[in-house]
């Protein structure tokens, strides 16, 4: 670790060692950007605060994507993984979703190696106090130090999670705190106050933390990871961490009595919280009263560590008090002796809206600052480093200051879906990735985040040598085979001469169409062509993946046509909205505080309705010298 | 679409146009929306009537002072009527001199001209006026649509009265909630595979899909029904030349529209005559007689003879007992040499099972007791030169009708794109059931969703969530 001298000048300075942070710390290094990452506490870095997992459904699909562009998270989790299981096994790869239990310890220590391995990265255990700017405030052009040092940078990443006024409930118990034991980031709200950004008010909760040596874990069921693991990074050969199981257990009628009976002393029912939970991630408490005919809510007991005893008992985050919940744990099957090592709370915390923000993640008022993580609304480690990454790249193409951006849209990746829908939507709860989010879904998925982005990675520069080789080895592996693939072409009578039953319609087939066809196997299809045994197995699978949604790929590509049709249909950047007859005060309102760039952006907003666009739409045409605008398509 | 090739009207214009049936009738609407309404009222009555109230006025030519006619004058100021502008309706007799009079003046006043198909509508839509269904084909409204297809998208898409029957928004409305509830229902297995939901979620909705796809088809079918009773129920009269079915035509009719003459093959082309069969409009066609070996300049008609009979809801086949041998023989092989003889072998595969087969110039016949179903071959034997059997042969047309029209719903999908995204919809249902893999079906189920929302305005991922976290208890 270095130390800071005053008037050291880095090209980008981080703020945040957590998941977003450490994103977009090694992104704008890789770039090539000299970067300095500052954090309160630097052993911290890595820190799995929640849930010990990475991954599931969503969020694998960013994970992969992330690793795609040569970022670390995937990379992490291979090194500290201890149970991985890809979800939806029995359903379509659009829909699979890698996920993983984690050694926190394991995991910390990888992203920590990671990052001491990454050139041009720095550092630095402090806390950042206050935002530099240009004389008229517009342009950041360093961060100040607690330690009194000052840095000047070209942009600066803030990462900061709930840290800004969190509040921590527990019962009838506030703290004012950020992660648990955390000192909250007084002196940097403040700063941020001075921008007068659109705030929101979030919470969010965590479990106890049991002792897994009070566990009476052989009355409970288990949950065992695959065999073998399959790893998430691209660049991974395999897993080298010993697997462990999960415990399954349940809450009972007596919990939910408990948890009734005490309703009143729980911070969300009592008043005592403003923010807006989860509805995915509900406190037991939710879920008690919200489905109260249920007799049971489903409790998966996951080990935080080869060598921990510490539990993290998922499906019962809870910030009741501390007595209730030593009572309501022990009326859990296997529980009943349970050793609380740490109770669970609920977390306020403000949010920016992160309508406030580009499409690069950099604030619309401040030239040069960038956010990402949390702190824009968004829950999980995975939807952080995501944002961490991409304000990364683009932080480091700031300061390089040659005009260069890299967004992502929805059409290309996950990415895109969530930036575009925190930056244009803005969110009112904390912001989840789900596979339903994604229109083009079965064309973005986790076993092809590859061949979606790593060109693009590589042409803005943050994909390293080590990827490159091995992304376009594996491409021009790919291409070759599905030329082979797709030049094996047959009819079905000679199919059904090797027994491969296909319509009799005199058809010609290729192997890559039969691919599709789940009834047949791939020693059926070498039989009529034994060429095809040439085809590595790995291939084999991602080209039957391939061909199985190559029709809807088909209509999707053209959908993703027409959308990016209208997205060319522009609005004038000095529109007022407010002159628009036909349209409701609310919506005025919206689009005037959103400006969208064009008609494509406006139909984003929600309760965009199509008379309303059309109102615009005729608005526009009425300007004169505006070009005869019509929807397309 | 290419921007260029669309014509843009200019929105401040005054539109008008004549918004009842350009045939002759006791009244004629001409309708009128736009700024320039008040001020050519003005002109043209002598004074702005009271607001939505019918007023009689003299209608006169501004500049010539001219007497146009004596109309009933509606003015409707905006934003409070149809389109949102103001809007003026003019009850005119219905003479086409009169209607040209009044068309030609206004078409003469400033910034005033004649609406394109639909754009009243287009306006009322543009306004916020207007149902989203209506205003669905705001796409379509610069493709030539007739006045007639607007009106009917606007009585089945629109209704101010809660309590009146489902319209074919409501409808429309009902379906996307529930399809959506079923793509919730799949998503949620989907998006949450580690949660503790019920394990057949999928397995639940298909029989919601399935009734669905059914549903949609059921409206695709009566659409057809009421498109067939706004264009007519069709009869073709088929069969040999000289059977009658010319005389059979004017008995039907009352009246005679088609030259009748004894001589084989007068009537080469097909003849129509429009009835009023309890209500429903029937469209019965004369065609060209078919003969074992047409002649050459019989070729053409007999085509579109085959073409009408054949898109036709109905075929009467007529026949006549053959005239040398009609007296000499028994009825019953009488009866037998007459389909054999006059029924032409060349129409028998336009013969469907509802089809009526009919024994003309039963006045012909040996002397017999007069019986409407003598022989099972034929559903009647008729007289078309006596009247004979005319009477139960209308009866019989009017079950037919009756029978195909019973059960007729309250809306009907009008407008041939409205069909396009209920057949897709259907289809993509269909296809959902049959989906190899759950995210397939979701795909599918999304797509016939789309269809529904491209009717009715968008529908969006928030909604499905809600759904999704309404139902079910997630959360780990």
């Amino acid at each position: 670790m270095d130390r800071v001298t005053q008037d050291k000048i880095y090209d980008v300075v981080v703020i945040g060692g957590g998941h977003a942070g450490t994103e977009a710390a090694a992104a704008a290094a890789r770039l090539g950007a000299s970067t300095l990452l500052v954090t309160l506490q630097a052993d911290k870095i890595g820190e799995m605060s929640c849930n010990p997992a990475i991954g599931g459904l969503g969020k694998g699909h960013l994970v992969r994507e992330i690793d795609a562009l040569d970022g670390i998270m995937a990379r992490a989790i291979d090194l500290g993984g201890i149970q991985f299981r890809t979800l939806n096994r029995s359903k379509g790869a659009a829909v699979q979703g890698p996920r993983a239990q984690a050694d926190r310890k394991l995991y910390r220590q990888a992203v920590q190696k990671l990052l001491q391995d990454q050139p041009n990265l720095t550092i630095l255990q402090d806390e950042a106090c206050d935002l530099l700017t240009n004389a008229d405030g517009s342009q950041l052009t360093g961060i100040k130090l607690a330690s009194g040092a000052t840095v000047k940078c070209g942009a600066a990443v803030i990462t900061t999670g709930t840290f800004l006024r969190g509040v921590i409930h527990q019962g009838e118990a506030k703290t004012s705190a950020g992660r648990y034991g955390e000192a909250p980031a007084i002196q940097l709200a403040k700063a941020l106050d001075r921008l007068k950004l659109p705030l929101g008010r979030l919470k969010t909760g965590t479990p106890a933390r049991l002792d897994g040596r009070s566990i009476a874990w052989d009355r409970l069921d288990s949950q065992a990871g695959d065999q073998p693991p399959l790893p998430f990074s691209y660049l991974s050969r395999e897993v080298t961490n010993p697997q462990i199981d999960c415990g399954v257990t349940y809450t009972t009628t007596a919990t939910h009595q408990l948890i009734q009976d005490n309703l009143h002393r729980a911070p969300m029912y009592s008043g005592q919280i403003s923010g807006t939970g989860p509805r995915y991630c509900p406190s037991i408490e939710d879920k008690v009263v919200r489905f109260a005919n249920r007799e049971q809510h489903q409790i998966f007991l996951e080990p935080e560590g080869l060598d921990d005893p510490t539990v993290y008992p998922n499906g019962i985050s809870t910030s009741l008090p501390i007595d209730v919940q030593d009572a309501f744990l022990r009326t859990i099957p296997g529980l009943e002796q349970v050793k609380v090592i740490r109770y669970g709370y609920a977390i306020e915390y403000d949010y920016i809206d992160p309508r406030a923000l580009k499409a690069t993640l950099e604030l619309k008022v401040l030239s040069g600052l960038f956010l990402a993580g949390q702190i824009n609304g968004t829950t999980g480690y995975e939807e952080a480093a995501a944002q961490g990454l991409m304000a990364g790249v683009n932080a480091a193409l700031v300061a390089a200051g040659g005009g260069q951006s890299f967004t992502l849209d929805r059409t290309q990746a996950y990415i895109g879906v969530m930036i575009e829908d925190l930056t244009r939507l803005g969110t009112n709860e904390p912001y989840r990735m789900f596979t339903s989010r994604a229109e083009y879904r079965l064309s973005l998925r986790a076993d092809n985040a590859d061949q979606r982005l790593t060109d693009l990675g590589l042409a803005i520069g943050c994909v390293g040598l080590e990827r490159q080789r091995y992304h376009q080895e594996k491409q021009e592996r790919l291409n070759a085979n599905r030329i082979l693939l797709q030049q094996a072409i047959t009819s079905p009578s000679k199919l059904a001469n090797h027994g491969v039953a296909v319509n009799a319609d005199g058809q010609n087939r290729s192997a890559y169409d039969l691919l599709s066809y789940s009834h047949l196997s791939r020693d059926q299809l070498q039989a009529v062509w034994p060429s095809l045994q040439s085809i590595d197995e790995s291939d084999w699978q991602q080209l039957a993946i391939e061909a199985l949604y190559a029709p809807y790929q088909k209509r999707q590509a053209q959908e993703i046509l027409s959308l990016k049709r209208d997205e060319q249909l522009t609005l004038p950047t000095d529109l007022n909205f407010f002159e628009i007859g036909g349209l409701s005060q609310e919506l005025r309102q919206k689009l005037q505080e959103i400006r969208p760039r064009n008609i494509a952006e406006a139909s984003q907003i929600q309760g965009m309705t199509p008379a309303a666009l059309a109102a615009m739409l005729r608005y526009v045409k009425k300007i004169p010298g505006q070009p005869n605008l019509q929807r397309a398509g | 679409m290419n921007p260029s090739s669309m014509p843009t009207p200019i929105l401040n214009d005054t539109i008008f146009a004549l918004a009842t049936a350009p045939q002759p009738a006791a009244i004629a609407v001409v309708r009128l929306s736009g700024d320039a309404v008040p001020g050519v009222l003005q002109r043209l009555t002598g004074g702005l009537p009271p607001a939505r109230q019918a007023s009689l006025r003299r209608l006169c030519h501004p500049d010539t002072g001219q007497l146009l006619d004596h109309a009933l004058v509606l003015y409707f100021p905006a934003p409070h009527s149809y389109t949102g502008e103001a809007v003026a309706e003019l009850q005119l007799h219905g003479g086409r001199a009169v209607i040209d009079a009044v068309l030609a003046c206004l078409a003469q006043q400033p910034n005033c001209r004649q609406a394109e198909p639909g754009e009243f509508t287009k306006r009322a839509f543009l306004n916020d006026k207007m149902d989203l269904l209506a205003a669905e084909a705001i796409a379509d409204l610069t493709a030539a649509e007739t006045e007639q297809q607007r009106q009917q998208a606007l009585a089945t898409a629109t209704s101010d009265d809660p309590h009146a029957p489902a319209t074919l928004s409501s409808q429309i409305a009902a379906w996307s909630q529930q399809l959506l509830h079923s793509l919730a229902y799949v998503e949620a297995a989907l998006d949450f595979p580690d949660e503790d939901l019920p394990q057949d979620l999928i397995e639940q909705v298909r029989p919601d899909v399935s009734q669905l796809a059914k549903d949609m088809t059921d409206l695709l079918t009566q659409s057809a029904l009421s498109e067939e009773i706004r264009e007519g129920f069709r009869i073709a009269l088929v069969g040999a030349p000289n059977v009658g079915k010319s005389s059979l035509l004017n008995q039907l009719a009352g009246r005679s529209a088609a030259i009748v003459s004894a001589q084989a093959g007068t009537t080469r082309d097909v003849v129509e005559v429009r009835l009023n069969l309890n209500g429903y409009l029937v469209i019965l066609a004369d065609t060209a007689g078919v003969r074992p070996r047409p002649g050459q300049l019989e070729g053409e008609g007999i085509r579109r003879t085959r073409a009408w009979a054949q898109t036709a809801q109905l075929r009467i086949f007529v026949t006549a007992p053959p005239r040398s041998s009609a007296t000499d023989l028994p009825l019953s092989r009488t009866l037998s040499t007459a389909v054999s003889n006059t029924l032409p072998a060349a129409l028998q595969p336009l013969r469907q099972p509802h089809d009526l087969l009919v024994l003309n110039k039963a006045d012909l016949l040996p002397n017999q007791p007069y019986s409407s179903t003598p022989q099972p071959e034929y559903n009647l034997t008729l007289s078309a030169k006596t009247g004979l059997g005319i009477t139960d042969l209308l009866t019989l047309l009017q079950q037919q009708v009756q029978q195909r029209y019973h059960n007729l719903p309250t809306h009907s999908l009008n407008r041939a794109r409205q069909r396009r995204l209920v057949e897709q919809s259907a289809d993509h249902l269909q296809r959902s059931l049959s989906a190899p893999t759950a995210e397939i079906m979701a795909e599918e189920l999304r797509l016939a969703l789309r269809a529904l929302g491209e009717l009715l305005g968008k529908v969006d991922v928030d909604q499905l969530l809600d759904v999704i976290f309404r139902d079910f208890c997630l959360g780990k």
